[in-house]
């Protein structure tokens, strides 16, 4: 089990530890996005009005996103007609978005799978229904939180497999690390820092990997639960025939049809079915804000369209749907109550995705996911501490390469990011393929932290301290701080404004800037100190 | 846990074996177990969506005890035998099952 612990946990430590911080981010990716899309500030908005608002934009949606024609050209193995039947409209929202994203899904003829859709979208104001940062990248939302999932290796879904072996990985190092130590109520309460470096080092790692213990485990789990259809295709492939059976009955038992009728038909004002379907939700002394809505085989006779309760004061993302019949909005079903296994569910990947409202649970979740990046960062550093000394005398690299993959990882990471963050801020409005741009900054900046990292590790090698932690501490010091002086010189939000106007996704932002900043020069201080007083007292013996 | 003894080991012939039964054969296992809850349950009138979120729950839990029992047993083979056969028939099993459930053509 020890070995399984220390092996399994550094080689996908490292995947693992990407996973924690952009989960952590993740947790505020909205409030990225306003950060990083000044014209985007302003209150979250209501479900808007399908009749005057939305029903205008899908119209103008008339084909899918390239990246989703490619991808939907790569299952069907070749070209697709220009234009596409038009199958679907959907919105969703959430209490945390000023812009709404207005999804059509077009049909994909010659598909090997069922229903199968490509989608195209464009981001609107809801106020207006005009465009608004349409075609920006999201940093927050279209960025940051792909990483934690994907990422962003699409091709044959490599970045979801990688991440669910870390997962899986995750989980089997949390129990084998249960098993290693077994006292874990002391773990809890020990941690020696003044005691010998490498004590100390594991002493956190204990600390951190046994105070979020639950929500490691609890989140691993649930983030594999998740992408279950993926890891795990059997409604595609071995069960099909029962899962397509079981769609055919369901649609006979519900009323809403699983196929188009082939005959067009108009679509009833949508509008009215909304103030019906809240109407039916205020009668069970609910909040009646829509969440999701949907319109199925668009401008069929067996259209209908579905009205789902947003999740903001429950766990499960959206429920409670009411269904109507889209030519005439007779109302066709209002789904039961969820069956217990249902529930269950729902609790836990809503538990994970964290749609509702509840700040504090979400600061929570931001420093479970730190607490998660503390332990798996004092693992390496346990492991290159434990060998250095002996990895110098045998003459072996592994110590040193361990070092410098963690230094990339770490603090790497975070330059990264802020470099986005600055690059965000920096790079003209009207450039081309300025989302390009950005990533290509995020990338570039690891690569040369990981370069870095790699030439500056060189003294683990006989042993000694490496300088590339504090020299990259004092990047992610300086690049912080520059990063929210940006959006002071670039927007005029700057922190004593926004406090001032409660406006919180930037401020928050900001905030979390200074903070790093703080505590990356604190560190870098430290650790300049410390090599310091190594190499004097080494010159007087 | 410091004795140079008792330090975990790379020892790559041993390992990979082990490395491969608890993912594949941890995968294979966690395959059957799904396809055979969720065939047996939607045959007994479960719906099948709940029959899919049930096994899916209970697989990674499966899988995670499988991965963990690789790394124990006393030999690497033994795990592979296992979990593949039992996997496999289990698989098996679920296709079976599957052919006798009304409206599967």
């Amino acid at each position: 089990m020890a070995w399984l612990h220390t092996w399994f946990g550094l080689v996908l430590g490292f995947v693992l530890m990407v996973a924690f911080f952009f989960g952590a981010l993740s947790v505020f990716d909205r409030e990225f996005d306003r950060w990083t899309q000044p014209a985007t500030r302003f209150a979250a908005q209501p479900m808007p009005s399908f009749d005057r608002v939305l029903h205008p934009v899908f119209e103008g949606i008339v084909e899918p996103d390239p990246e989703e024609r490619a991808a939907a050209e790569d299952r069907v193995g070749g070209a697709l007609p220009a234009r596409l039947p038009v199958s679907e409209f959907s919105a969703y929202t959430t209490h945390r978005d000023p812009v709404l994203e207005a999804y059509v899904a077009f049909d994909v003829p010659n598909s090997p799978l069922d229903h199968d859709h490509a989608y195209g979208h464009r981001t609107i104001d809801p106020r207006n229904g005009q465009d608004l940062a349409n075609g920006d990248l999201k940093v927050g939302s279209e960025f940051f939180y792909p990483m934690h999932f994907s990422l962003h290796l699409e091709w044959k879904e490599l970045g979801y497999w990688i991440i669910a072996l870390a997962a899986m990985t995750m989980l089997a190092a949390l129990v084998s690390g249960v098993v290693i130590h077994r006292k874990l109520l002391r773990e809890l309460f020990t941690f020696r820092p003044q005691r010998l470096r490498q004590r100390a080092v594991l002493d956190l790692h204990n600390l951190s990997g046994v105070v979020a213990l639950p929500f490691h485990f609890l989140f691993a789990f649930t983030g594999l639960v998740i992408f279950a259809d993926i890891y795990f295709p059997v409604s595609e492939t071995q069960l099909r025939a029962v899962h397509d059976a079981h769609e055919r009955i369901e649609a006979e038992h519900t009323g809403l049809p699983h196929d188009p009728a082939g005959v067009p038909a108009p679509l009833a004002s949508v509008d009215a079915m909304v103030r019906d379907a809240q109407a039916r939700w205020a009668a069970r002394g609910m909040a009646g804000e829509v969440g999701f809505l949907y319109v199925a085989h668009v401008g069929d006779a067996n259209g209908y369209v579905s009205v789902y309760r947003a999740g903001t004061d429950r766990i499960a993302l959206t429920g409670q749907g009411i269904h109507y019949r889209a030519s005439s909005g007779e109302l066709i079903r209002e789904d039961p109550p969820e069956s217990a296994i249902s529930s269950v569910n729902e609790f836990l990947t809503g538990l994970h995705l964290q749609h509702f409202r509840h700040w504090a649970l979400r600061f929570l979740y931001v420093f479970g996911g730190l607490a998660g990046c503390v332990c798996i960062a004092t693992g390496f550093l346990f492991f290159v501490e434990k060998r250095k000394a002996q990895h110098a005398r045998a003459g072996l690299g592994g110590a040193r390469l361990v070092d410098a993959l963690a230094v990339a990882t770490v603090t790497g990471m975070v330059i990264a990011t802020l470099s986005l963050l600055v690059a965000n801020r920096l790079l003209p409005v009207e450039l081309e393929d300025r989302n390009l741009w950005q990533k290509g900054v995020f990338w570039l900046a690891w690569i040369a932290a990981g370069v870095h990292a790699y030439w500056r590790t060189r003294p683990t090698l006989e042993g000694r301290d490496s300088p590339a932690w504090a020299e990259q501490c004092l990047a992610v010091g300086v690049l912080a701080p520059a990063a929210m002086l940006l959006n002071w010189t670039t927007t005029g939000d700057h922190l004593l404004a926004t406090i001032a106007r409660g406006y919180w996704p930037v401020a928050g932002v900001d905030i979390a800037l200074l903070t790093t900043g703080g505590a990356a020069l604190w560190a870098a201080r430290t650790l300049r100190r410390r090599a310091l007083s190594f190499s004097t007292t080494a010159v007087q013996t | 846990m410091s004795h140079p003894a008792s330090r975990p080991r790379l020892n790559t012939a041993a390992v990979l074996p082990r490395i491969g039964a608890a993912v594949v054969g941890g995968y294979a296992l966690a395959w059957g177990f799904i396809t055979l809850t969720i065939a047996s349950l939607v045959a007994a009138g479960v719906d099948y969506d709940d029959a899919w979120m049930l096994a899916m729950m209970v697989a990674f839990l499966l899988y995670l005890g499988a991965f963990l029992w690789s790394f124990t047993t006393r030999s690497a083979w033994l795990a592979w035998v296992v979990l593949l056969g039992a996997g496999g028939l289990m698989t098996g099993t679920a296709h079976l099952l599957a052919r006798g459930i009304p409206g599967v053509a």
